[in-house]
């Protein structure tokens, strides 16, 4: 067997368009809510311990990492929400042009950094 | 698009509950940042108020629950395409009992506020 056959590309050399980095961001992001998933239930659990614990942790929430962190987890939010809503256009059948998919694509990452400003700036 | 609720097929049935969660999150996600934006701001009894409100319990209690169910269609498949067949069974429990949990304590908190 000759050791000369092509081979597929590799993550790690081939460089992933736009829309490919997008899918997988879709993937990571669906993670990483869901992990934070468990910060948002123990919000809820502090809550029913009573006014001591919900006062102490809005202190906890209110630093600027927290912050930080909040701000990151609704742009994950909103990112995630956008790509999922090209995926439920794509069900439909639509817009699977390469032109665009790569418009669509930059579309969909000014969406969902224009929300995270407006939503961020409406929480903080 | 046409059959798109006919022939129960167990993967066509795992993506129309991907998409069905995900259409029906959209508009819930309202609750979740109402709800961060009290976390952040409103005084304990204010939190109380609007979590009394039935509209805003049971709208946060359906985010909880559908994205959970969501959540571990999702994760199902990432691990499908990424965990090797022997340990897929393991790694995809393991993450539907941490979805299973995760609602489970969002729910008995919230009705219990």
């Amino acid at each position: 067997m000759p050791h000369n056959r092509p081979i597929s590309p590799h993550l790690q050399i081939y460089r992933l368009p736009l829309t490919g980095l997008i899918s997988i961001s879709h993937r990571l992001t669906g993670v990483l809510l869901s992990i934070g998933l468990l910060g948002l239930v123990f919000i809820v659990w502090q809550i029913t311990l009573g006014e001591e614990h919900f006062t102490h942790l809005q202190a906890i929430l209110n630093t600027t990492s927290s912050r930080i962190l909040l701000v990151g987890f609704v742009y994950a939010l909103l990112f995630h929400l956008c790509h999922g809503v090209r995926h439920l256009i794509w069900d439909a059948g639509r817009t699977f042009s390469r032109e665009k998919l790569n418009y669509y694509a930059l579309v969909e990452l000014i969406i969902s950094a224009s929300l995270t400003l407006f939503i961020a700036r409406e929480l903080l | 698009m046409r059959n798109l609720f006919a022939k129960p097929h167990l993967a066509h049935f795992h993506w129309l509950q991907q998409r069905l969660s995900a259409f029906f999150l959209l508009p819930l996600s309202y609750w979740l940042f109402m709800f961060a934006e009290r976390c952040l701001h409103a005084n304990y009894s204010e939190m109380l108020t609007w979590l009394h409100s039935p509209m805003n319990k049971y709208g946060l209690i359906a985010w909880f629950l559908l994205v959970c169910y969501h959540g571990a269609l999702g994760v199902q498949v990432i691990f499908e395409d990424y965990i090797s067949r022997t340990r897929q069974r393991l790694a995809i429990w393991s993450a539907n009992t941490f979805f299973i949990g995760l609602a489970l304590c969002a729910v008995l908190f919230l009705v219990q506020i």
